[in-house]
């Protein structure tokens, strides 16, 4: 059998591959950085949001108000103090006339108090709020704006429920109105998912190929080295060479595969890591102290409503996903690295390897660009329903459209199976011509040389 | 058991490398397959092997169409090589894993091969690490894990130091004395004399001698006169129909066309009272065979 013995050539490539510094180096570095770029990229929303709440007034331990002095100066019974507790704030009632002598003491004080007042002025309702003042003074201007602000909501929602809102419509009340704009017979979507499904094919893209072709290059280079140390000959005597070249790419492949889903699993695990610090977390809490969904300020919807885009955006990413990516990754990996095969067996000296893999390095860029400019248009194009056909170019355009919802899984499988057909008369050609060339020795092979020894 | 190789020849586009070889070894014992450089030793060795497709030829082993995959051969290619990052251990075992033997079975062939070679030490080093000679001798302990019925050596001791040429030449003489079947091919002819009962010659990818060596030269005869006088012998040997091949202080060197004709030069020297330090009729060395049937020309490709 031809084949006999890939096993062991795969079990020992792989061994010694992931034995070598630059794969343990690499691969914690690269997993380090995208545990880091995912724990920040979830951090850092929360932060903005936390500064801007925090100046504003919701941290807990450091929050500078205690006791909110309120004067109810309009016909409505409002009632604030289940809300400002739940942020630690003490509300203690006052007419306007002892409002308007306490505003006086709280001028030069050090108590962490505010005043607000809360009064219907040409038919608007407003709330005016003062706070401590004076050189003993710890009131942070921040926390006062906070309160405010979450005052100024709890007033809204009050006012609409005690106007004969019933409690079910608060949320879409207060959620205001989303106007969305979009051409006829398209799908609506937000400027945040248009976003999404610009960048995250763009960087698919990229990530692909970097992967595909970075471990193609490996592949090349394992086998340029065995014919330059001369072991292929030694080899030989016990193994055929479609079950080295079968063993050697499968290893590499499962290499790569292995360390994309490390990389992968690094973002995860720094994301969840994050989690406590992290946006939607800080969104919950922001809610709960709130007292709901209902009760978000302007700025916290606006950013609940990125995340639900983001989410909405992804929605799409499930088993079949996931499927659709590590087959692609595994059939583009075989045809690029089966082609990469063949350049490393047509040289004898490694010094030659570089030349010899330069067809393959403008195929390949090919490919990338091929994918990656439609993503960059941004719109359907007939150039982005030509890459996700070709198969330079289909591995690392087909996983993010069907992510993202561009293509259906039918699409996706028709592709694939181009993708898959194509591979096999890849492999065919690489295992007839790889057989021929692998004990040439002497100058770089060209393409005429190779497919001439093969017939 | 015998290996019988007939009318193997290949052509690389209108080169002909290899043409019409044939040979038979018909019992254990170190064959020796002979050849200037580019003379189709290498190509003629990795057709037998099934690396390289045949033009002409079949190859059979014990009657049957001889399959690499199939027989347990060991092979020292004149090219030789390791990974050189890899550990030597790890690399012996992926090639006891190839030949089909599991860690278990390797361990202690390995352990014995390293033992024999004196290269134990360097198990747990990259080949990188190691000397062109270690590295030799790990390939050869390669070639022999498998406890190989059929041994194929190209060039075994070129590069070798004396110590670790011995220590090889043991190695080869006791792989023998097991009833294993050798092929040698080596450009140093006095290991091949030492080693080798039956031999083929290629030049230009045809054989130009063949046989069992004892015979090639007892068919030749001695011809081959060495004599050192206390006085000048130039003028008697012309006499007597020797042609001088060449004269060093050891000596003058003769051809003669019989062994009458040097059994004269003797007569002739007592004759006229030239006092005879060193007389000294034998037969060709395969060196001399080798040059003679190889020409002065050699193909340096």
């Amino acid at each position: 059998m031809k084949t006999k013995g890939w096993r062991e050539v795969f079990a020992f490539t792989f061994t010694q591959q992931i034995k070598t510094k630059s794969f343990i180096i690499g691969t914690i570095v690269i997993t380090l950085i995208a545990a880091l770029i995912a724990a920040t990229a979830n951090i850092l929303p929360a932060f903005f949001i936390d500064s801007k709440v925090s100046e504003s007034g919701s941290g807990e331990d450091t929050f500078s108000i205690k006791t909110l002095y309120l004067s109810n100066e309009t016909d409505y019974a409002f009632d604030l103090t289940a809300a400002m507790e739940k942020i630690g704030v003490t509300v203690s009632a006052l007419s306007s006339d002892e409002a308007e002598k306490k505003i006086a003491e709280l001028a030069d004080t050090s108590e962490k108090a505010m005043l607000s007042r809360v009064f219907v002025e040409k038919d608007v309702l407003s709330v005016e709020s003062k706070y401590a003042g004076g050189e003993k003074s710890e009131v942070n201007k921040g926390d006062c704006e906070a309160v405010s602000q979450l005052l100024a909501t709890q007033l809204h929602a009050q006012f609409l429920v005690l106007s004969g809102l019933p409690e079910d419509k608060l949320v879409t009340a207060m959620a205001g109105v989303r106007a969305t704009i979009s051409c006829a017979g398209e799908e609506p979507e937000g400027f945040v998912t248009t976003m999404i499904k610009s960048i995250v094919p763009m960087l698919s893209a990229i990530v692909l190929f970097i992967f595909i072709f970075s471990y193609s290059q490996l592949v090349a280079q394992a086998i340029a080295i065995e014919k330059s140390s001369r072991i292929v000959e030694y080899l030989l005597t016990s193994i055929r060479p479609l079950a080295l070249i079968i063993g050697k790419v499968l290893a590499m492949c499962c290499v790569s595969l292995m360390q994309f889903v490390i990389i992968g699993m690094g973002g995860g695990l720094g994301f969840l890591l994050s989690m406590p610090f992290g946006i939607f977390t800080k969104m919950d809490k922001i809610a709960e102290a709130a007292g709901g969904a209902a009760a978000l300020t302007g700025s916290q919807l606006e950013a609940q409503n990125v995340l639900d885009e983001i989410g909405n955006a992804f929605s799409g990413v499930d088993a079949s996903a996931i499927l659709v990516m590590i087959v692609t990754f595994i059939l583009g990996f075989l045809l690029y690295a089966g082609l990469a095969g063949v350049a490393g067996a047509s040289v004898s000296k490694m010094e030659d390897l570089a030349p010899a893999i330069q067809p393959l390095s403008i195929v390949g860029v090919l490919g990338f660009y091929l994918a990656y400019f439609p993503q960059v248009a941004g719109e359907e194009n007939s150039l982005s329903v030509i890459a996700r056909y070709v198969p330079i170019s289909s591995p690392f355009v087909l996983p993010s459209d069907y992510m993202l919802g561009k293509i259906s899984l039918v699409e996706t499988l028709i592709a694939i199976v181009v993708l898959a057909v194509f591979d096999i008369l890849v492999v065919m050609l690489v295992a007839k011509v790889y057989e021929h060339i692998i004990l040439h020795t002497g100058n770089r092979l060209k393409l005429g040389d190779m497919l001439k020894m093969s017939k | 058991m015998s290996l019988v190789v007939e009318h193997l020849s290949k052509k690389f586009g209108d080169k002909v490398a290899v043409e019409d070889l044939s040979f038979e070894i018909p019992k254990p014992g170190i064959f020796a397959f002979l050849g200037t450089n580019g003379a189709g030793k290498s190509t003629s060795i990795r057709m037998i092997l099934g690396m390289l497709a045949r033009d002409t030829g079949t190859v059979t082993w014990d009657g049957k169409p001889f399959d690499v995959m199939n027989e347990k051969v060991g092979y020292l290619a004149e090219e030789r090589g390791l990974y050189p990052k890899y550990n030597i251990l790890e690399q012996m075992y992926y090639f006891a894993s190839l030949k089909g033997m599991s860690k278990k079975e390797a361990t202690p062939a390995i352990d014995s091969l390293f033992s024999r070679l004196r290269i134990e030490e360097y198990k747990k080093m990259k080949a990188e690490q190691l000397s062109k000679g270690n590295q030799q001798k790990v390939q050869l302990a390669a070639a022999l894990l498998c406890d190989p019925d059929i041994i194929i050596l190209d060039e075994p001791l070129s590069g070798l130091d004396p110590v670790n040429a011995d220590i090889f030449k043991s190695i080869i003489r006791q792989e023998r004395d097991a009833g294993k079947y050798i092929i040698m091919s080596s450009h140093q002819m006095e290991t091949i004399e030492e080693f080798c009962e039956d031999l083929v010659l290629l030049h230009h990818g045809q054989v130009v001698m063949s046989g069992n060596l004892n015979e090639i030269k007892k068919s030749r005869g001695r011809e081959n006169l060495t004599i050192k006088a206390d006085k000048p012998i130039g003028e008697i040997a012309e006499k007597c129909g020797l042609t001088l091949v060449e004269e060093t202080p050891n000596g003058s060197s003769f051809k003669v066309k019989s062994e009458a004709d040097a059994e004269n030069m003797l007569k002739a020297m007592v004759e006229n009272g030239i006092g005879v330090i060193k007389y000294d009729l034998r037969e060709p060395s395969l060196h001399e065979l080798f040059v003679e049937k190889c020409g002065g020309e050699v193909n340096e490709d």
